[in-house]
């Protein structure tokens, strides 16, 4: 077909008739596809008032065994474990002698990885520049509004065990004491 | 030499809706409508979501009571319908166009 060709008229027709019935979605067709959406945000609020999208590691009861040797670790330092699975980061802190403090290290804004900022006593968020204090891990600057989960410690003899994980919001201090 | 009179439009006989215009600018609020609702759903879930998360879970049913009665009024705005467009006056233009063209609505 040279460019002197006529288009084929059949051709001409069968693309008009894709083109302009393919692509109609007519006013009712609009507000219908809202009216399925509306439901379904409203679906949503209620499952979230439900608690259906609850957070993976809360209410775990998976004992852990942070460390063997928890003299070992010298006051103002952090260990780092998994708790409840290999995929959620958590810190183990010795505030004091007899202080210990565990917290799921994922930051409660954005899910970044909560780091322990030994020289100025914070857990610290590299990626938005959040900061939570270490004795009860509430947010005390940044954007995170929501304190770090706090993890439940048991002390076995010289070792430290995670035994569950705390409440998200509030609750009290858990701190293991030793001896 | 006297000039003839302006030709006089009538109002529409009966209400808006009774039109295929009145119809369609029925349909296009409707619309604009229900998308604020939306908005507002989406804007509820984020509040409910993170009242959730902080433990407050009275404020979470509450911003799932607004989210369900936004629902309730665009549900009714969704099922609204126009009359039968075979029950419908024709459009004011109707007559300067008469089968030329037709949108759908």
């Amino acid at each position: 077909m040279t460019r002197a060709d006529p288009p084929d008229p059949e051709l001409v027709a069968e693309r008009v008739a894709r083109l302009t019935t393919d692509a109609l979605v007519t006013r009712r067709g609009y507000l219908k596809i809202l009216g399925v959406l509306s439901g379904g945000l409203a679906t949503g609020n209620i499952a979230v008032a439900l608690g259906a999208f609850e957070r993976r590691t809360a209410g775990a009861t998976i004992e852990t065994v942070i460390t063997d040797e928890a003299d070992a670790i010298p006051v103002g330092r952090a260990v780092r474990f998994t708790y409840p699975n290999e995929r959620d980061p958590a810190l183990l802190l010795r505030l004091d002698d007899d202080v210990y403090v565990a917290y799921s290290v994922i930051c409660t804004h954005l899910a970044c990885e909560v780091l322990w900022e030994q020289d100025d006593s914070e857990l610290f968020c590299p990626c938005h520049n959040g900061v939570f204090d270490p004795v009860d891990g509430a947010p005390v600057a940044g954007p995170p509004e929501r304190p770090l989960p706090q993890i439940r410690l048991e002390r076995r003899g010289t070792a430290i065990v995670a035994v569950g994980e705390g409440a998200v919001a509030g609750g009290e201090r858990d701190t293991t004491t030793g001896r | 030499m006297a000039r003839p009179p302006r030709p006089i439009r009538p109002l529409p006989p009966g209400p808006a809706l009774d039109t295929d215009e009145g119809v369609r600018t029925g349909l296009v609020t409707r619309i604009i409508i229900v998308l604020m609702i939306v908005l507002g759903q989406l804007w509820a879930l984020t509040v409910g979501l993170e009242a959730y998360l902080l433990g407050h879970t009275g404020q979470a049913w509450l911003t799932a009571g607004f989210s369900i009665l936004s629902f309730i009024v665009a549900l009714v705005l969704v099922s609204l319908d126009p009359p039968p467009r075979a029950r419908r006056l024709p459009d004011r233009t109707t007559a300067a166009e008469a089968g030329v063209r037709k949108t759908r609505t």
